[in-house]
């Protein structure tokens, strides 16, 4: 579905990626694993059309996507929920839902803010809360359940553990997990290696701008992971 | 000395080096990242100080420019420290409302004369003075520029928290950098005022800064050369081109500024423009470099991934990443 | 009272001006300095409209959209690619500096600088007496207008999704974008109806005193400022108290104090204000942008 290859992407001097080829297939969940300053980010926000790539291509289906701005590529199916969940923090819980199905028919606003209730309860008692007053925890289901709003076809996540406590991470890897299940493609970007591996099929290795490793989650395993990133 | 030289050439020279005096100024204060919109008001400062002085007490003329700088210095330092507490536009309207709240002050007292200014004030200002002058200024402005307060300066303006994460003491550049750039300002108030020998509040309003500020964003926060020689280009300009004071002078001042913001929001001496330029011959040599290392970092990837697949021992991660040095040795 | 009246009179103007300011300044965080130009070129076009006879409602009408579009145009030809090129604040506001220096010598020199008059037929104009005092009618309708507009914008912002949009973009453009809104449209909006807001204080003042020049408004600029620095960043609201009570002050300080600090007012209150408490009276806290 998604088939990017040999993006690069460089800030000035310098390069984040080093053309690096990644595949996501309809209905795959895959993750995207490395260390801090690795590239993940500025992957994801490639992607998503919030930065351009240098060289390189971002294919979704046969349509590039590479270069296209952020608001189109949004509109495509491909949503971020970002770094440090960036949540709109002045408007409410509801308000946040709603720019998230901007681009939706409005009759089925309503009903998907109330899927979302249901897989994120926490969010239904808040509904009309700022954003910028909810947990970390909280706030990152409402970058999820702000991203689903879109009806993606492929979500993409990055470093959505970050700075959560091991429970909260429990909530969100279920939801996940949910989502995976009703046939939404998902892209992980991650620190945490077993957090993703366990809720992802296949897995990409990023180190230094670079794909160093892909393959099954499962062979991907811990203790490659620990040795490259210890 | 300047015999050859008519009057009113005389007089331009002498004006347009006061008015580089100014410059500077402004320089000073957009070089530290201030956004400073009040260096008129302290020009104000300067220049009814020092007339006001030596025309009502009779001071001489030289105490009377260094109680100039000396007040507008004082006057920076007390409104220094609300004011520097600001950021980005909160300064500038802080800033602009400063220099107003001066101008409209020296409007309305009777000791300054209100609206009709002074006048009679003492011609003591020679142009071989001004000349000897700027040359000390810029002296000092390079010594100033390589020293560690103008380095330090630079960086405060590029990112502060970068700057401070370095244990530079940005309230004490920023402090500093406004104070010395009330002090410039007040020294030409002060000067105008000897050599022009009237003044009146009119002149110290905004729009006398716009072409000051051209000068500045023309010029740059690198290098204060960069102002300077903008400044006197256009005062060249001026004399064979006469539009001074039409509309073309803001036609062209308004779509410089436009221009500039697009194109080079930090001017012509921009380091990073400066550094963007040179960049271009060793790009070549550059994307080369890259490529090996990509190729090399592909053929790596493809060992790992066929040795995963085969479905041996798990891979030795750190044999394989000591076999390609491009990615250990990658930052 | 009579100075109640008189105080509240001069700051409904100043209400007016401050809402013409707020969604751009307050919501988008733009200090443009070609605000005083937008409200002079809006009265000029209603000046035109006005001269050759067509009723008050086209003239004003005409203002609106030749400076709505004004507006907009300079959002979208100069400060999308800005924003795009993520340029600094200060870029912003310097190119509006400019676009005011460009169309004041465009007027100018169209209009060889001299001061025209304004066509104040068909104005409420005429004094009003009310409960025994002088009520100029001029500021009882701008004060009914900042009100209207005021609750028009509210409800815009906060109640429908274009307006929460605004908000959204306003908080986080990147963020925005992510969600599939097109921020180069909802700024250039914000831009076309802060633009129309302007021309309708512009085309107000103007009929009010009876004359216009391409200079009128300057000094209008930094009261505009005044009265958002006191009212609260992004608040409307704020604009409206802030006017109201900027009018009260300058006209009280005249009369209590000296008639020297009328001009001085706003700009102490600009010092003041920033200094005591940098989000005015309604503002969100000034966080410092990064």
């Amino acid at each position: 579905m998604i088939k990017i290859e040999d993006l690069v992407v460089r800030y000035g001097a310098v390069v984040a990626l080093r053309g690096i080829s990644i595949e996501v297939e309809a209905g795959e969940a895959v993750s995207v694993i490395g260390p801090n300053g690795a590239g993940k980010t500025s992957l994801m926000r490639c992607l998503a059309g919030l930065i351009k790539p240098s060289a390189g291509s971002i294919m979704l289906d046969a349509q590039r996507i590479g270069g296209k701005a952020a608001h189109i590529v949004s509109r495509q199916g491909v949503v971020l929920v970002p770094e440090g969940r960036a949540i709109l923090a002045p408007l409410s819980v509801k308000q946040n839902l709603q720019m998230g199905g901007y681009n939706q028919p409005k009759a089925e606003v309503k009903a998907s803010i109330d899927d979302m209730i249901a897989l994120f309860p926490v969010l239904g008692r808040r509904l009309d809360s700022a954003g910028g007053l909810l947990s970390g925890g909280e706030q990152q289901m409402l970058a999820i359940a702000r991203g689903l709003m879109a009806k993606p076809r492929l979500l993409m996540l990055d470093e959505p553990s970050m700075g959560l406590a091991p429970k909260v991470v429990d909530n969100i890897l279920d939801a996940l997990r949910l989502v995976a299940g009703l046939g939404t493609s998902i892209l992980l970007a991650e620190q945490n290696a077993s957090l993703a591996l366990d809720i992802t099929e296949r897995a990409y290795v990023l180190v230094n701008g670079e794909i160093v490793a892909s393959g099954a989650a499962a062979e991907v395993g811990e203790d490659l992971l620990e040795r490259y990133l210890s | 000395m300047f015999n050859w030289l008519s009057p009113l050439q005389v007089f331009t020279l002498d004006t347009t080096m006061i008015t580089t005096v100014l410059v500077v100024a402004v320089h000073i204060a957009f070089r530290a990242g201030l956004f400073n919109l009040a260096p008129l008001g302290f020009a104000a400062i300067g220049g009814y100080t020092t007339a006001l002085l030596v025309t009502k007490q009779h001071w001489p003329t030289l105490l009377g420019i260094i109680a100039g700088i000396i007040g507008a210095a004082v006057l920076a330092g007390l409104f220094a420290l609300p004011v520097l507490r600001l950021r980005g536009i909160y300064l500038a309207l802080g800033t602009v409302a400063l220099a107003q709240a001066i101008v409209i002050g020296i409007s309305n007292f009777d000791f300054t004369n209100g609206t009709l200014g002074i006048d009679r004030i003492p011609n003591r200002v020679t142009t071989l003075e001004l000349m000897i002058l700027l040359i000390v200024l810029f002296v000092l402005l390079e010594l100033e520029r390589r020293s560690h307060f103008g380095r330090a300066a630079a960086a405060v303006r590029l990112d502060e928290r970068t700057a401070s994460g370095l244990g530079i003491n940005i309230r004490r550049i920023r402090l500093y950098s406004f104070i010395i750039s009330a002090a410039l300002a007040g020294l030409a108030g002060a000067l105008e005022a000897h050599r022009t020998t009237v003044i009146s509040p009119e002149q110290y309003g905004f729009g006398v800064l716009i072409p000051i500020f051209v000068y500045a964003l023309v010029g740059g926060d690198g290098h204060w050369l960069g102002p300077v020689l903008v400044c006197w280009a256009i005062v060249v300009l001026r004399q064979y081109i006469d539009f001074a004071g039409s509309a073309w002078e803001h036609y062209i001042y308004g779509v410089l500024l436009i221009v500039m913001m697009m194109l080079a929001p930090s001017g012509l001496t921009d380091p990073k423009l400066l550094r963007k330029l040179r960049f271009r011959k060793s790009r070549r040599l550059r994307l080369a470099a890259e490529r090996a290392a990509a190729d090399e970092a592909a053929a790596v990837a493809a060992e790992v991934e066929r040795a995963a697949r085969s479905g041996g021992d798990p891979v030795d991660a750190s044999t394989i990443i000591s076999q390609a040095p491009s990615i250990a040795a990658a930052p | 009272m009579q100075q109640f009246i008189n105080g509240l009179s001069l700051g409904s103007s100043y209400a007016l001006l401050g809402i013409g300011v707020t969604l751009v300044w307050g919501v988008l965080g733009i200090l443009t300095f070609a605000h005083a130009q937008t409200m002079t070129i809006g009265a000029y076009a209603a000046l035109i409209t006005l001269d050759r006879g067509y009723p008050v409602i086209v003239g004003v009408i005409a203002g609106l959209v030749v400076a709505g579009l004004f507006s907009g145009l300079m959002d979208l030809a100069l400060f999308t690619p800005l924003r795009r090129k993520r340029a600094p604040e200060f870029a912003f506001v310097i190119v509006t500096i400019g676009v005011s220096q460009i169309s004041d010598a465009f007027e100018a020199s169209r209009t060889r600088s001299q001061t025209l008059p304004f066509p104040r037929k068909g104005f409420p104009v005429e004094p009003l007496t009310l409960l025994g005092r002088n009520v100029p009618r001029l500021s009882l309708v701008m004060l009914v207008t900042s009100v209207i507009v005021m609750a028009m914008l509210g409800y815009w912002l906060h109640r429908t999704k274009s307006g929460t949009a605004v908000r959204a973009v306003a908080y986080s453009r990147d963020t925005g974008e992510l969600l599939g809104i097109n921020s180069k449209w909802i700024f250039a909006s914000c831009f076309f109806i802060s633009g129309t807001l302007a021309a309708l204080a512009g085309i107000f003042l103007a009929a009010s005193s009876g004359q216009l020049s391409h200079s009128s408004n300057d000094a209008i600029l930094l009261l505009a400022f005044a009265v958002i620095v006191l009212g609260g960043m992004g608040s409307i609201r704020g604009a409206i108290v802030g006017g109201l009570l900027l009018g009260l002050v300058s006209v009280y300080a005249t009369v209590y104090v000296s008639s020297v600090f009328r001009e001085a007012v706003a700009m102490l209150t600009i010092l003041v204000v920033l200094v005591v408490r940098p989000s005015g009276l309604f503002g969100e806290k000034a966080t410092t942008r990064v």
